[in-house]
């Protein structure tokens, strides 16, 4: 019931926070626009329009959770009022995990928002989407839970500045991880190799949730990938929070 | 009042600065303007930017995509060497594998404008391997071996094979059924080749409709040429002898008047008699040039050193045949040193 209020009133205050609705803008704005790319690429405008709306939908999500994320528990301590609210009697992992569920439903509601503009304005244009488009949607909101549980964790270690550059370098290599298995021969056997593979599995590889190629060229994905692939969302997301939780327990406030 | 004054002066002081900012761009573009073919030199290997795009694959593939026909159209009105063309496809269809019409008018765009028929080939049968369900990529695919590689011995059985690739996927539009059907029963090709620029004529747009318009020119040309052939045929069997020009066919009543052609240049009688039409002679020298360099090119990555004549390529089973010059009296001339064809 604690972790609610508190995602309640977390979701009520990132609903006022001005940066959201200027990335809203531009995320709307990129996918109203992109059917003026479309006019010259030879008959793709439905396939440029519905590529634009799932990246808007995972670049501005990104942003939003980096931005809002990295904020939320640096913010309570700055201003002060976390003193307040740890003076109720209320345990740390409540706190974190109410900020953490109320950023996710401000994520949910955007992402649900521009998922269903863009689908309208995709029938409006004459186009189709299938069930890929779905799960290319579905995989696009566990992307942002994982970089938002990454966000809070950082967000109860360091400034927000500090933070948002390290979530973005981190989003970044998370989607450049394919690069540690795709080794030249003369690395194979060496130690260099598995010190990359170690990489490979210790970094989140964020390019699981990508079918956004295969959901604009209507090109059916299994339902087995998408679960595995949220099974792997949930693990990471649940790492972080508890990287999350510890570190702010421990923290001296 | 102040205020609103004092707002008003502020947006027209914006207001100026943009028009100033956009007068900069418009002197700089007009007065500096810097070439910028040589950008796609930068392009990285495909293999390396799939790895650093941040998940924005398939909308780089767009871009790049549109990129690919600014590049194209350009080249095709300009020096038509079409250099970074496969490696732009390359890069598109590596970023979004699933991009069934970069596969098939990149596949296009190299057969008919690079004349590289073996680069066709290979964008197009990995797009199969990617997308079996698509009917356009095997067609396409025919339609080289129809047109880039009708000299070639096996080109015909190799087409039949692939429009029955594309008939199976069960989406095939009902003319690839009848392409096979032709393609059966007679071994006339300007039909074939004519229906298939119609067809892109008709569902393209922009450049790839321009393009299947200015194709659609070239069969007309090809077909008059046809005509006129067989009237100076007719000509010689008749009067013993071969007509100086075509207008002894006008003045001997054979034709009513010379046809008029829908492209520049102008129809002539080749030594050998049959008819020609010098936009065409010139676009086949081209072509023939561009498959006999791309060749010599491919032998000298495979081997090191150029070929000694231009019979070593089909002996390397590079090509099939040597593309015979288009004017029977002409050869082409080769410098092995430098691996040079002219």
């Amino acid at each position: 019931m604690r972790v609610v209020a508190v995602a309640q009133n977390t979701l009520r205050e990132s609903v006022r926070d001005r940066v959201l609705y200027v990335l809203l803008f531009f995320a709307a704005a990129t996918i109203l626009g992109s059917k003026a790319v479309g006019r010259i690429s030879i008959g793709q405008d439905i396939k440029i329009v519905k590529d634009f709306s799932l990246a808007s939908l995972s670049l501005f999500g990104v942003l939003v959770a980096i931005f809002v994320g990295t904020n939320l528990v640096y913010k309570e301590i700055d201003k002060k009022t976390l003193y307040t609210i740890l003076a109720r009697p209320m345990h740390r992992w409540e706190f974190v995990l109410g900020k953490f569920c109320g950023l996710l439903a401000l994520l949910a509601l955007v992402t649900l928002g521009m998922a269903c503009v863009s689908v309208a304005y995709v029938y409006i244009l004459g186009g189709t989407v299938t069930v890929t488009y779905g799960y290319a949607v579905i995989l696009i909101f566990a992307k942002l839970a994982v970089v938002t549980a990454l966000a809070l964790t950082l967000s109860t270690v360091t400034a927000p500045v500090v933070g948002a550059i390290m979530a973005f370098c981190l989003y970044l290599l998370g989607h450049a991880t394919g690069i540690f298995l795709d080794l030249p021969p003369q690395l194979k056997g060496s130690f260099t190799e598995t010190l990359f593979r170690v990489l490979y599995y210790v970094i989140p590889n964020l390019s699981n949730f990508d079918i956004r190629a295969e959901a604009a060229n209507d090109v059916p994905v299994a339902f087995g990938y998408v679960f595995w692939a949220l099974g792997y969302g949930l693990g990471w997301t649940c790492f972080f929070l508890i990287l999350a939780v510890l570190a702010f327990e421990d923290k001296d406030v | 009042m102040r205020d609103a004054e004092r707002r008003l002066g502020l947006g027209i002081a914006a207001l100026l600065c943009f028009a100033v900012a956009v007068m900069a761009q418009r002197t700089l573009d007009r007065n500096y303007f810097r070439n910028t073919g040589d950008e796609l030199l930068y392009l990285p290997s495909e293999r390396l930017l799939t790895h650093f795009t941040a998940g924005f694959d398939s909308v780089l593939a767009d871009l790049l995509w549109i990129q690919c026909i600014q590049y194209v159209a350009k080249e095709a009105k300009g020096e038509r060497g079409f250099t970074w063309l496969r490696h732009m496809l390359e890069l598109v269809t590596r970023l979004d594998p699933y991009f069934v019409d970069a596969y098939r008018y990149g596949g296009i765009f190299l057969a008919a404008l690079k004349a590289d028929d073996r680069a066709s080939l290979s964008l197009l049968e990995r797009g199969m391997e990617r997308n079996p369900d698509a009917w356009a990529l095997p067609y396409e695919a025919a339609m080289v071996y129809l047109l880039n590689r009708r000299d070639w011995s096996q080109s015909r059985v190799l087409a039949s094979h692939y429009l029955a690739m594309s008939a199976a996927t069960g989406r095939a539009p009902a003319y690839v059924v009848d392409v096979a059907a032709k393609l059966q029963g007679q071994y006339d090709l300007i039909p074939i080749e004519e229906e298939m620029w119609a067809t892109l004529a008709h569902q393209g747009q922009g450049f790839m409709r321009e393009m299947a318009q200015q194709k659609l020119k070239e069969v007309e040309v090809r077909k008059a040429c046809r005509i006129l052939t067989s009237h100076v045929q007719r000509y010689r069997r008749e009067v013993g002898k071969d007509p100086e020009t075509l207008h002894d066919l006008v003045a001997r009543g054979y034709l009513a008047a010379l046809p008029s052609a829908p492209l520049p240049g102008e129809f002539i009688i080749d030594t050998n008699g049959e008819v020609k039409h010098t936009f065409l002679v010139e676009e086949q020298i081209r072509e023939a040039l561009e498959v006999l360099r791309n060749a010599i090119q491919t032998f000298h990555q495979t081997y090191g050193e150029y070929p000694k004549n231009l019979d070593e390529l089909v002996r390397a089973k590079i090509l099939q045949v040597i593309p015979p010059h288009p004017l029977a009296a002409k050869m082409w001339t080769y410098d092995p040193e430098r691996g040079m064809v002219e």
